[in-house]
C-alpha cells in the first residue's frame, strides 16, 4: 500500500508539478521575452519551442530527487509564481 | 549519487515506458503510415487514383465551387455539443467566413475547404467566435466534383492520421492529452535511456541473436534505440512543439489582451484586414494573381508551383487573397503573397522569416514532410519502424525478464504485459490491415461502409487482445505464449489477402502499377506484401522456437543491474 502511493506521489509530483511548471514557464518567458525587446510573437514561439524541453528537464529532475515534497514545492510553487508574475505583468506591461 | 541517478533515471524508464509504452506503438505506427498518408487514400479510394496535377484555373474550375461547401455534420456536432450556447442555425445558413483550396504535388485532388462563422455565443468566454468547418473535393483536370467519394473514408488522411495524434478519442480532447503525455514519456525515456547506458558507442554495433533471448532482445532495444536516437528525438520533439499551444495555453489565458494589441498590430503593419468590414465586395480576377504571384518567385530565383489559395473574409469588401508556394524543395514552408481581392494589387508579401520565424517553421516541416524526396520520405517510414522495433522489444524486455520470477511467484504481471504488447504489435498490425482488407471487400455502396470499416478495425483489434490473454498461460508458467506465432500467421494471409483484394476489386495488380508507374498503389501492395513475408518468416521461427527454451544455461541477473 505504501509503495502505492508512493509510486503515485513520484509520477504525479514530476507530471503534475512539471505541467504547472511548465505552464508558467511559457507565460512567464513569452511575456518577459517581449518585455526585453524580442517581438511578442517570435518570444511566444521561442517559448514554445523551449517549452517541451523545460518540461522535460523537471521531469527528469522530479524523478531524481530525493524526496517528492520538494518537488511538489519546487514545481507547482515555482509554476504557480511565475503564472501569477506573468499575469501581472499583462497587465502592467504596454 | 551518480548511482542513485542511475537508479532513479532507470525507474522512470522502466514505469513510463510500460504505462506509456502501449500509446507510443500506437502513436509511432500510426505516424509512420502517415508519412504516406495520401497514397493509403488513392489504395482506398480507388476512385481517386490519378496522377498529381498542379493546381487548375481559380476563376473557371474552384470559384463556381466556392459557394457549394457547406459545413461537414462532424463539425456541427463537434460545435453543438462542446462549443456553442444555444441550437446551431441549420448548415446551410451559417454563412462562410473564408476558404482554401489545397493540392500538393502528391495529390491528385484539389481540396475546397470552407471555415463558415458561427451566429452563436462560444461557452469559452475568452474565444472570440465559433467556426464550422466544411469541404468539397475536385478533380483538377476534369473540373467535376467528386461528391461520391467526398464522405467516404479516406483510411490514410482520415483514419490513420488522426489515430496518430489523438487515438480517434474525441470526447473532450481526451486522446490529444494522452498522446501529449506519451511523447513526453518517450523524452524522458531516451534521456532516461543514454543516462541507463553509457556505452552508446559499443551498442551501436552490438546485437547478438544467437545469445539467450533475454540478451538477445536488450540488445535489440538498445541498438534500434541508439539508431534512431536522432530520429526518434526530433521526431518527438517537433510533434509536442506542433501541439504545444495547444497544451500549455498559458499565453491565451494570461495575457489574451497583449495577444489581441500585438495581432492588431502585426495586421495594420500588414494592411491585411483582421476582421470584416460587413459590407459587400467583389473578387477579381485570382488566375491573374496567381500569374503574378509565380513570375514574382521565379524573379527571386525560386520558381514554383501553387500550394493553395486562400480568401480571407469570402465575399466582403475587406476580402483578400493569399497565395502559397508548394514546397516540394524545402523542409519549412512558407512564400506566401496576399492580394486585395477586389482589385488583385498586392497588399503584402511576406517577409523573409527572422531567425526564430525561421526554426519554427523548419521544425513544423520536419514533421509534416511536405518536401518532394521519395528517398527521405522512405527513409522516414525506415525511422518510424525502428522506433517501433525499439518500443515493442522495450516490452518484449520488461515480459522476458521477469515471466519466470512472476511464475514462480504466481503474479499474473508478466502475463498481463504479454497480452498487451501481443495486442500492440501484431495486433495492432492485423487490425490495420484487416480494415484495409476490409476497405476492398465491402461494397462501397453498402449503408455503413465507412462505419463497418472502422468497426472491423476496433473489434479485430479487441480479438487480438483476447487471444492474446486466452493464450498467455505459456507466459503464466515461464513460457511463451503461441499468441505470437499464431497472429504472426494471420497477419501473413490478411496482407497477402488485401493485396489480391486491390487487384480483385480493382483490376491494379502489380504488374499494371509497376509497368505504368502508379506508385502511390504499387507501394502500398508491396508494403502489404513485404510485411506479409516478414511476419510469415516470424511465424515460421515462433513456430520453431517459440515454446522451447533454448537450455542456454541460465541468465545471471546480475548481467542486467540497471534495470529496476
Amino acid at each position: 500500500m505504501v509503495s502505492g502511493f508512493r509510486t503515485v506521489d513520484r509520477f504525479a509530483a514530476a507530471i503534475l508539478g512539471g505541467f504547472v511548471f511548465a505552464y508558467g514557464f511559457v507565460a512567464l518567458a513569452t511575456l518577459g521575452g517581449f518585455a526585453l525587446g524580442l517581438p511578442f510573437f517570435e518570444a511566444w514561439s521561442l517559448t514554445m519551442m523551449l517549452s517541451a524541453l523545460v518540461y522535460l528537464g523537471v521531469l527528469v529532475w522530479g524523478f531524481a530527487a530525493r524526496r517528492t515534497a520538494i518537488v511538489w514545492a519546487v514545481l507547482g510553487g515555482g509554476g504557480a509564481a511565475m503564472a501569477a508574475a506573468a499575469w501581472a505583468m499583462a497587465r502592467t506591461a504596454s | 549519487m551518480r548511482e542513485t541517478f542511475r537508479l532513479s533515471m532507470a525507474y522512470m524508464h522502466t514505469w513510463l515506458g510500460l504505462v506509456l509504452g502501449l500509446v507510443l506503438m500506437v502513436v509511432f505506427f500510426f505516424g509512420t503510415l502517415s508519412v504516406f498518408d495520401r497514397e493509403i487514400d488513392r489504395w482506398s479510394v480507388p476512385e481517386t487514383r490519378a496522377a498529381a496535377a498542379a493546381m487548375p484555373s481559380f476563376d473557371k474550375i474552384i470559384r463556381p465551387y466556392v459557394e457549394q461547401v457547406q459545413p461537414r455534420q462532424e463539425s456541427m456536432d463537434y460545435a453543438q455539443a462542446y462549443e456553442v450556447i444555444g441550437q446551431l442555425p441549420p448548415a446551410d445558413r451559417i454563412p462562410l467566413g473564408d476558404m482554401s483550396a489545397v493540392t500538393s504535388h502528391r495529390d491528385p485532388l484539389i481540396k475546397v475547404y470552407g471555415t463558415f462563422d458561427v451566429p452563436n455565443a462560444p461557452r469559452d468566454a475568452s474565444v472570440d467566435h465559433v467556426h464550422v468547418f466544411g469541404d468539397l473535393t475536385v478533380h483538377p483536370e476534369t473540373g467535376e466534383r467528386l461528391t461520391s467519394i467526398e464522405q467516404q473514408l479516406h483510411l490514410g488522411t482520415e483514419f490513420f492520421y488522426p489515430m496518430h495524434y489523438m487515438l480517434h478519442l474525441e470526447w473532450y480532447d481526451v486522446g490529444y492529452w494522452i498522446v501529449g503525455l506519451a511523447g513526453l514519456a518517450m523524452l524522458a525515456a531516451l534521456v532516461s535511456g543514454v543516462v541507463m547506458h553509457r556505452k552508446i558507442f559499443r551498442e551501436f554495433f552490438t546485437f547478438r541473436p544467437d545469445k539467450p533471448r533475454l540478451r538477445a532482445t536488450l540488445d535489440l532495444h538498445n541498438l534500434t534505440g541508439v539508431v534512431a536516437l536522432p530520429f526518434l528525438f526530433m521526431l518527438t520533439f517537433t510533434g509536442l512543439f506542433i501541439m504545444a499551444y495547444f497544451y500549455l495555453p498559458a499565453v491565451e489565458d494570461l495575457a489574451r489582451q497583449t495577444i489581441d494589441r500585438q495581432d492588431a498590430i502585426e495586421h495594420a503593419e500588414s494592411g491585411l484586414p483582421e476582421e470584416p468590414a460587413g459590407r459587400p465586395g467583389g473578387l477579381a480576377s485570382v488566375d491573374a494573381m496567381a500569374a503574378d504571384a509565380k513570375a514574382r518567385w521565379a524573379a527571386k530565383g525560386t520558381p514554383g508551383e501553387i500550394g493553395y489559395i486562400a480568401v480571407t473574409h469570402w465575399g466582403d469588401a475587406n476580402a483578400y487573397v493569399s497565395i502559397g508556394r508548394d514546397s516540394v524543395d524545402r523542409v519549412a514552408t512558407g512564400e506566401t503573397l496576399h492580394y486585395r481581392a477586389a482589385t488583385g494589387e498586392l497588399l503584402y508579401e511576406d517577409p523573409p522569416a527572422a531567425p526564430i520565424t525561421a526554426t519554427e517553421g523548419f521544425l513544423h516541416g520536419l514533421h509534416y514532410q511536405q518536401f518532394k524526396h521519395w528517398g527521405l520520405r522512405w527513409l522516414l517510414f525506415a525511422g518510424g519502424l525502428l522506433s517501433c522495433a525499439c518500443i515493442a522489444t522495450g516490452f518484449l524486455f520488461f515480459v522476458e525478464k521477469r515471466r519466470r520470477k512472476h511464475a514462480a511467484a504466481g503474479v499474473p504481471g508478466a502475463r498481463i504485459v504479454d497480452t498487451l504488447a501481443v495486442a500492440a504489435v501484431p495486433g495492432m498490425l492485423i487490425a490495420t490491415v484487416a480494415m484495409m482488407l476490409a476497405n476492398r471487400v465491402l461494397p462501397a455502396d453498402l449503408a455503413g461502409y465507412d462505419l463497418w470499416q472502422e468497426r472491423v478495425f476496433w473489434l479485430t483489434w479487441l480479438a487480438t487482445l483476447a487471444h492474446g490473454a486466452v493464450r498467455s498461460g505459456a507466459v503464466g508458467a515461464g513460457g511463451t505464449s503461441r499468441a505470437w506465432g499464431e497472429q504472426c500467421w494471420a497477419l501473413a494471409l490478411l496482407g497477402a489477402a488485401a493485396a489480391v483484394a486491390n487487384w480483385a476489386t480493382t483490376g491494379d495488380h502489380l504488374g499494371r502499377t509497376i509497368a505504368t508507374g502508379y506508385w502511390p498503389v504499387a507501394g502500398v501492395d508491396l508494403v502489404l506484401l513485404a510485411g506479409a513475408a516478414a511476419a510469415a518468416w516470424a511465424g515460421y521461427r515462433l513456430g520453431m522456437h517459440g515454446t522451447l527454451h533454448r537450455p542456454r544455461g541460465a541468465v545471471a541477473p546480475q548481467a542486467e543491474p540497471v534495470h529496476v
